[in-house]
């Protein structure tokens, strides 16, 4: 009962009430769990919805919103369902709460989990409301309707307002089957619908988790170990203590597995500035014990031995080895991904404040429960006293679905007694990220005298995420090949698809796409590469290996379903004019990728002029299902293709014993504004019935389609990330 | 004591003269619109107005600032109705909105040298400011709609 009050408290109301959860039996059923009443107010039906009397409705956001757009699309499913108008509506960001279903916002996964749920949820409250208002009347229920905020009765022309019911509604059962609109009676679902906290953003309002003070706050600065597992030997902190501002310098054990945050001392301050400045006069000796600390340059060579090395099979059908026999050639590629850091533009933060028996976060966090769970673990308190506070992130892009950041100021709140926000800089996140993997891919098929390949042979060498997880793991798990290289869609008879094993001295973590970016790579730059020797025009190629639309696996969930993929690719050639003559310097690049079940193609136009590389336009279409918010799906992947590109043309990390090099955007760069090419984006509703991911699907095709283009207009293939011509 | 001249107010300020000032604005001053980025002057979140020039606060020290005219992003509008607000809204430019206050107050510094830019002005002057979730298209597009309107 606690927990609910505290949630109450910050919708800003008194009442508890009755309570019905969205939770998944098999998938997409409502659970009911009701709870007593305790007052006669207002109407909460379930976990995300709350009406006033007053008539003010608020709308939870379970999910975090990092820029996808989580804020504004999860409400539209509610406002949807509930008939209601955008003006009654607030919008409150979900505590961190195992109530709400997973809020793990990450795998772009926020509105293919929670599309019928939350609508099935809105449903079920306007027919409780409608049901009131019958009984009001004393007419049946199916001579009622609603509209924006109303129920109606035509017959009789009466209304009455949904903050009218609330008393009545909340002694309605609650409905198991509410009915769902169709598609066609959609008046938000499907509509162009601008971000809800727009308005706070522009002026500056809206809080990120750097923004967040709570009174007494001290501020931190932690000098970390530059390598994970490096132990302190000695601190030389006379300096940073006689900082003005600075109050005390202290140890931060290593937080281990899971967690996964390295030793560090922290520099505590009066404010962000005298941190900082305290942190930089910091000297800190470390022992680096027998650490395994790799080299960037014999990095390379290492997967190259890995990749010729043992293999684990992740795909087998028929014969690579009887296949190639009855090949008339055999063509083989490799391709060379680096690793790869986040950098979303608000670097980490987390703020904590640890008293007896309890804990309360504000932290810009990606997974509030994982990062609830680890800290119930660390000071030994029970979830129910973590108050977790999820703000505005200032970008993610999987980095803050890592809880190092939040447990670093847990442990030093609780060493402290007092509320600590530990800062991090620019460098602290790149030298101490979660990387993208580096990778070695090889890819061989044998074809036959027409250039159609009989084999394909796809062998990819990385360090597994597995090992963030699992001391020790170093071969990668069958999901991570699934991302892009095992269900690449191409009809060919003997397929092999492999991986090897290797270790890594950074930490590995998620970043946009995953695995799909460097399989993407491999793949559709191969598949150019097969089009080449086949003298077939590279989409004419796909299309062939395509073949007549098949859907690949039936018994999943979401199906790969290739008639969706060819219908992108098609879509996409004939908005670009592929056929168009270009001129000399200029080149056409072209890729398709299938990923978070969604299909998305893009075709690139480049000039490269005096060993310049200068992107003019990127068409892209992708067919997400349904596209909720038309336009949240269209600035997807206008971001996606600047993310793609800012890979493509400059990321790289790497490392010097186990050291990461880069630190801020002069050595680690991202594309500009005056880089940016004209960005054309096409939607095709491919399943009206089935929302599929878009945060990150548009990312995985940029940079091979680049690489094509700068091949068309170079004659160089460049199969090495970054895209360098020198 | 020092004092700063912000959005058109005369603020105390105790600070070190060395601070830069983005940090007596964030945590000093509470004026928290102001984003820290990069912390070296390569991102631009932190961009304010100087005497009415775009200027990155996380590497200017406030001794530097004493008898200038500082505009922040809060000293813009009191309604977020200026036309760049405005045009912003119109095209909905946000993703994580972490960088938008630096774009916004760097537009507004470009609007101010060059009333009338054209796409070339605007891209070379915006280089300096980066955007992650990639909104340069919108920025591009809604500071053309601004400068019509200013």
């Amino acid at each position: 009962m606690k927990r609910r009050t505290l949630i109450k408290l910050a919708l800003g109301a008194s009442a508890t009430g009755l309570l019905l959860s969205v939770a998944y039996d098999k998938r997409f059923t409502i659970i009911q769990k009701v709870s007593n009443y305790i007052d006669n107010k207002d109407f909460d039906p379930n976990a995300f919805i709350f009406i006033q009397s007053d008539g003010a409705i608020k709308i939870i956001c379970h999910r975090s919103e990092m820029g996808q757009g989580a804020r504004t699309a999860i409400p539209m499913l509610m406002v949807e369902e509930l008939d209601v108008t955008w003006e009654q509506v607030q919008v409150v960001q979900g505590l961190g709460d195992a109530k709400y279903g997973s809020q793990n916002t990450d795998g772009s996964k926020s509105i293919r989990d929670f599309y019928l749920p939350l609508r099935k949820a809105a449903a079920s409250a306007r027919e409780m409301l409608v049901s009131a208002a019958a009984l009001i009347w004393d007419v049946p229920d199916k001579e009622c309707d609603t509209l924006d905020g109303f129920v109606l009765h035509k017959k009789t022309n009466r209304q009455l307002a949904y903050g009218d019911l609330v008393s009545k509604a909340r002694q309605i059962p609650v409905p198991k089957f509410p009915t769902l609109k169709t598609p066609s009676e959609f008046k938000v679902i499907g509509k162009p619908k601008a971000g809800v906290d727009i308005a706070a953003i522009v002026k500056g309002e809206a809080q990120f988790g750097i923004d967040v003070t709570i009174p007494q706050m001290l501020i931190a600065s932690l000098l970390r170990a530059p390598v994970p597992g490096a132990k302190i030997k000695s601190i030389f902190k006379e300096d940073a203590l006689s900082t003005p501002g600075v109050v005390q310098v202290i140890e931060l054990e290593e937080q281990g597995r899971s967690v996964n945050a390295s030793a560090s001392v922290a520099v505590v301050a009066t404010n962000t500035w005298a941190a900082f400045s305290g942190r930089a006069k910091l000297k800190v000796e470390w022992d680096f014990l027998d650490l395994k600390r790799d080299h960037s340059s014999k990095y390379r060579n290492k997967l190259e031995q890995e990749l010729n090395g043992s293999q684990k099979a992740h795909r087998s059908e028929g014969n690579i080895n009887r296949g190639k026999k009855k090949s008339s050639k055999v063509i083989e590629a490799s391709y060379h991904t680096p690793y790869l850091v986040h950098a979303p533009m608000e670097p980490l933060v987390s703020t904590a404040y640890v008293k007896e028996g309890s804990c309360e976060v504000w932290a810009p966090c990606q997974d509030p429960q994982r990062a609830m769970k680890l800290i119930a673990k660390l000071l030994d308190i029970k979830i129910k006293d973590i108050k977790f506070n999820v703000t505005f992130l200032g970008g993610g892009f999987g980095r803050k679905s890592q809880p190092d950041f939040v447990l670093e100021s847990v442990l030093l709140s609780k060493k402290l007694k007092k509320p600590i926000k530990i800062q991090w800089s620019r460098e602290d996140e790149i030298k101490h990220g979660f990387y993208h993997s580096e990778s070695l891919q090889k890819l061989q098929a044998g074809v036959d005298e027409t250039g159609y390949p009989i084999t394909w042979h796809h062998k990819a060498v990385f360090p597994t995420i597995l090992s963030v997880f699992m001391s020790g793991a170093t071969t990668p798990a069958d999901w991570e090949s699934g991302m892009g290289a095992t269900n690449m869609p191409y009809r060919i008879e003997n397929i092999l698809c492999e991986v090897g094993s290797i270790s890594s001295s950074v930490r590995i973590g998620w970043m946009r796409s995953v695995c799909n970016v460097w399989h993407a790579f491999a793949v559709n730059s191969f598949v150019d590469e097969l089009a080449l020797n086949a003298t077939t025009d590279p989409i004419a190629f796909r299309l062939r290996l395509l073949g007549s639309a098949k859907v690949l696996d039936p018994n999943d969930n979401f199906p790969q379903d290739t008639g969706r993929l060819i219908k992108v690719i098609e879509r996409t050639r004939d908005e670009f004019g592929w056929e168009n003559a270009l001129a000399i310097g200029y080149g056409k690049g072209f890729a398709s990728h299938y990923s978070f079940k969604s299909y998305v193609a893009i075709a690139i136009e480049v000039n490269v002029a005096e060993g310049e590389i200068s992107i003019k336009k990127v068409v892209c279409t992708i067919d997400c299902g349904i596209a909720v918010n038309p336009d949240s799906v269209r600035a997807q992947m206008e971001g996606a293709i600047v993310f793609g590109l800012s890979a493509a043309l400059y990321g790289k990390i790497t490392l010097r014993k186990g050291i990461v090099k880069q630190g801020n955007f002069d050595n680690y760069p991202v594309l500009r504004m005056d880089e940016m090419p004209k960005v054309q984006v096409h939607i095709i509703n491919g399943n009206i019935n089935v929302p599929t991911g878009v945060g990150e699907p548009g990312v995985p095709p940029v940079a091979p389609a680049l690489a094509s283009a700068i091949y068309f207009a170079t004659g160089k293939r460049l199969r090495d990330l970054p895209l360098r011509l020198s | 004591m020092k004092k700063l001249n912000i959005n058109d107010e005369i603020m105390p300020v105790q600070a070190d003269n060395g601070t830069p000032l983005l940090w007596v604005l964030r945590d000093e001053l509470n004026k928290k619109g102001t984003k820290f980025g990069c912390g070296k002057g390569l991102c631009g979140s932190c961009t304010v107005l100087v005497d009415g020039v775009a200027t990155r606060s996380c590497v200017t020290p406030i001794e530097t600032l004493i008898d200038k005219k500082i505009t922040t992003i809060e000293g813009l509008s009191v309604n977020g109705d200026h036309p760049l607000q405005k045009a912003w809204k119109d095209e909905n430019v946000p993703q994580c909105g972490y960088c938008q206050p630096g774009q916004i107050m760097n537009a507004l510094g470009l609007l101010k040298l060059i009333p009338k830019p054209s796409k070339e002005d605007i891209r070379n002057h915006m280089a300096g400011n980066i955007c992650r979730c990639g909104t340069y298209q919108r920025i591009e597009k809604a500071i053309l709609i601004a400068s019509k309107y200013l």
